[in-house]
């Protein structure tokens, strides 16, 4: 195992990866670690044509890259060092009333921003929110050739140039490695109430989602899952909520009210995959068009893996294979349209099937951005998810 | 500087490429028929391109791509040349590539909540066609009744409503683009997620440099059970501009908040006479939606901010009536200039915010020192400003004068923290600015992904990235020397 540097700031990153690139050495990076098991797969698809002989990964620790740069409540807007805490950054909004609507998920105590905008996974608010690329305004990163670059910049509306900073987030820090991040905040919900609705049959439990997803109240999270039926949550202010319930209500049957406490558990367990990741197995990560989930827990059940649950108005579905049940979960995911992840269960799982495959169009000209933005395939070979 | 091109010979060339295209009307090269393309909203630019092409399908874009590939003929995507920094504008020995006849709305599928369309299709017409079911499509650019979505994808669109429902990006599912060497390629589609990069993320706003687009797949919303707005008037822009930030402070996303200062405000009463407040400094517009229960209680928190901020006049609208009459003169704003002023040309900055007082004092002094009036009109809840500056065209050197008072607003808006444009493109117009907003190190990887993407620079050269750059410093170079298409001109 090589040694961890630590580069004290984006400068010094920049020339340590100008140097690597020099030497073609491949640079492996992390700041909180916390999604180490996101992401793993399919190196060699992408870098085929680039092989790195016995070259050993520098290890890079991204920590001190942290601290926030700039936090401007009245412009809603923060900027922060890409290794700044998710548990600094959220009281710090909370505060002040705001929140990063898009709904981090953590996934351990030590995830940081860089990794969430590098990993782009949005939690149950993306239902109506949108996605973490929605709530990025943008970024300065460090690209291939150890070029400190900015994109974006922090306001809402910019057509200024390629938009980058979008296509950073979710490439596992394969194109750039994001050193500071604007994020666009948004106000937090001063209440919410989460309804349930006892279905136990897929179809109605389907039927009903469709239904509330079409509806006009503010409906900021949408799951099923399998022991308790429809969740839907409701935002909004404290003294509003009521008559959006009671208009639900004149349509579809509500069954019952979780308490606020429930509520805030049972999302965070839904966006956190508690229930899941508790038993032991492989993580697979569905997403879907919304109304095709039915048909994928179909065939994840007649697999004889019952462990699920959907989330996005059905346009999520986590699920667990447990062992000794080996899943072809892209064939499964294609089949409804969709695109399937698998998370590596240890550190030497080299999870050749982790990402989704693309066809060869679409490889292609991923290829070409990639190779635009990192000609020597160094950064971070094996992860990003294709 | 490149050969003199031989138009008959290249014009030629096409026919024979593209017999389909020319036997059915859809290739003009006569002189007469190439008017019209001759320039898009900014109309201080003008070009004749070499042809005009109105491929019917996406088979006929690829054709018409793989011709020009060949023929090595640069081509300029078109959709309905509405926008407003050249963006369209095509090149003496280019193809304009009109996207206007495919026109179809392909799909609408409500269980997903989103539409495939073709590119020509017009940003209203996606709002008409689901508006019965209680749908609408979000981005909303003043010119959405003539605009297409082609168009829309290409600029990163916005409109009125951007804080709260963002732009063009946040409202696309999928796309398909037929790429620089004629390949088609689908990205996205109903799932919320794909494989890869998000190509899709790069590809909006990317002012037809990267692809043709020849579909899109837009996201729809529910149209909100209840919509207020509220005017306001203030004693100064400063003062408006506050109560936007008490407004967003009390936790309040409005669906669209504007502000129009006090030359606005009388070009429009002249115009409309809407019963907008003559005089006044400052007008501040607010519009809340969602569920009516939400919307009362928003509406009046609204009230006590701008109450508290100084406003001296509110006037409520509740019903669709009403609010329609006290929009009427924001959206008439542009051509109320022409009551005033032969010539506007309309600026685009986005800016921070807290900024506008600022800003807005810093124009003041500019448009004396450049003697031309600024009139003001303000998308305050995304910081994105739109300094309409008066000039007469007839008068010699007045709109030299305009484009320099200009550039000088935009250099402003960046040195705040801002950026050069919110929602009309880079296009011709501010591309010889982008060096102030970026480094060279950051142009050169934009650069170089677009040569990934189109290595023979055949798509809409000369477009958003800089021949020369340089800045007001006076940093100069030339760069590389790896474009091989003559300059555009300039009138």
């Amino acid at each position: 195992m090589s040694q961890i540097a630590q580069p004290a700031d984006a400068t010094q990153l920049a020339s340590i990866v100008e140097a690597a690139a020099r030497t073609r050495t491949p640079i492996v990076t992390a700041a909180g670690d916390s999604k180490w098991d996101w992401g793993r797969g399919r190196a060699d698809d992408i870098h085929s044509d680039s092989s790195h002989g016995d070259s050993i990964p520098t290890q890079l620790s991204l920590a001190a890259l942290s601290g926030i740069v700039d936090y401007q409540p009245s412009e809603l807007v923060l900027v922060v060092g890409a290794a700044t805490p998710l548990s600094q950054i959220e009281p710090l909004l909370s505060e002040q009333g705001q929140h990063l609507a898009f709904e981090p998920v953590h996934w351990r105590s030590t995830a940081t921003a860089g990794g969430t905008v590098a990993v782009g996974l949005a939690g149950p608010r993306r239902f109506r929110a949108g996605s973490v690329r929605d709530f990025v305004l943008g970024l300065q990163f460090v690209d291939g050739k150890g070029r400190l670059v900015r994109s974006g910049g922090r306001v809402v509306k910019n057509v200024s140039g390629f938009d980058l900073w979008r296509g950073l987030t979710g490439s596992f820090g394969g194109l750039g490695l994001i050193t500071e991040i604007c994020f666009k905040l948004w106000p937090r919900p001063e209440a919410q109430c989460t309804l349930r609705f006892k279905r136990t049959q897929l179809q109605a439990a389907s039927l009903t989602m469709l239904q509330l997803a079409q509806r006009q109240e503010e409906i900021s999270a949408l799951a099923y899952v399998p022991t308790q039926g429809v969740l839907a949550r409701l935002e909004g202010s404290e003294s509003a909520l009521q008559g959006q319930i009671e208009s639900i209500a004149r349509d579809v049957a509500i069954d019952d009210r979780l308490s606020l406490e429930e509520s805030h558990t049972l999302w965070r367990a839904l966006r956190e995959v508690e229930s899941l990741r508790e038993k032991s197995g492989t993580l697979w990560r569905f997403v879907v068009p919304a109304a095709g989930w039915v048909q994928l827990v179909g065939d994840l059940t007649a697999r004889g893996i019952e462990d699920y649950h959907v989330d996005w108005g059905g346009g999520q579905v986590w699920a667990l294979a447990g062992e000794g049940l080996p899943l072809k979960g892209h064939e499964i995911a294609d089949r409804v349209g969709g695109i399937a992840w698998r998370l590596a269960t240890n550190r030497q799982d080299t999870n050749a099937e982790g990402g989704p495959p693309l066809d060869p169009g679409l490889r292609r000209l991923n290829m070409r951005l990639k190779n635009a933005c990192d000609p020597q395939g160094i950064l971070n070979p094996g992860r990003g998810a294709f | 500087m490149t050969e003199p091109v031989d138009r008959e010979k290249q014009r030629k060339a096409l026919r024979r490429a593209l017999p389909q295209l020319a036997k059915t009307g859809a290739l003009l090269d006569a002189d007469e028929d190439l008017v019209v393309y001759e320039c898009d909203g900014l109309s201080a630019y003008r070009q004749t391109p070499l042809a005009v092409a109105l491929p019917g399908n996406t088979q006929q874009v690829q054709q018409t791509v793989r011709a020009c590939a060949e023929l090595s003929i640069p081509i300029v995507p078109w959709g309905a040349g509405t926008g407003l920094s050249g963006g369209a504008l095509a090149v003496a020995d280019g193809l304009v590539l009109s996207l206007a006849r495919m026109n179809r709305i392909l799909d609408i599928d409500y269980d997903h909540r989103c539409v495939t369309v073709e590119p020509g299709v017009t940003n209203l017409a996606v709002s008409h066609a689901v508006s019965g079911h209680g749908y609408y499509y979000a981005p909303d650019p003043s010119s959405q009744i003539a605009c297409t979505v082609g168009g829309n994808v290409a600029e990163n669109s916005g409109g009125v409503h951007c804080l709260k429902y963002g732009t063009t990006t946040n409202n696309l599912l999928g796309l398909q683009i037929v790429l620089a060497d004629g390949e088609m390629i689908e990205i996205g589609g109903a799932a919320l997620e794909r494989a890869g990069y998000d190509l899709l993320a790069l590809f909006t706003g990317s002012e037809g440099l990267l692809g043709v687009i020849t579909q899109a797949t837009l996201r729809i919303l529910r149209t909100p059970e209840s919509a207020q707005a509220m005017m306001a008037t203030f004693d100064s822009i400063g003062a408006a501009g506050g109560a936007v930030a008490d407004v967003i402070g009390a936790g309040i996303v409005p669906a669209g908040m504007e502000i129009m200062d006090r030359l606005s405000i009388e070009a429009v009463e002249d115009f409309l006479g809407c019963g907008y407040p003559r005089g006044a400094a400052a007008l501040l517009l607010v519009e809340v939606d969602g569920p009516s229960t939400e919307v009362n209680l928003q509406i009046a928190a609204v009230e006590t901010c701008l109450r508290q901020a100084g406003a001296t006049d509110l006037q409520h609208a509740t019903t669709a009536e009403q609010r329609q009459r006290l929009w009427a003169g924001r959206k008439a704003a542009f051509p109320a200039m022409g009551r005033i002023a032969p010539d506007y040309y309309c600026m685009d900055g986005t800016i921070p915010r807290g900024q506008l007082a600022t800003v807005l004092g810093r124009i003041e002094a500019l448009s004396e020192e450049f003697d031309l009036r600024v009139a003001n009109v303000f998308h305050a809840g995304d910081g994105n400003l739109h300094p309409l500056v008066l000039y007469d065209g007839n008068k010699p050197g007045d709109l030299e004068k305009a484009e320099e008072l200009g550039a000088e607003i935009l250099k402003l808006c960046v040195a705040v923290g801002g950026v050069l444009s919110g929602e009309h493109g880079i296009g011709v117009e501010k591309r010889d600015l982008m060096p102030c907003m970026f480094t060279d190190d950051d142009l050169d990887l934009q650069e170089e992904i677009r040569l990934a993407f189109d290595p023979a620079l055949l798509l809409n050269p000369g477009k958003v990235y800089p021949q020369l750059r340089q800045c007001a410093e006076g940093r100069t170079h030339v760069h590389g020397g790896r474009r091989p298409f003559p300059d555009l001109e300039r009138f």
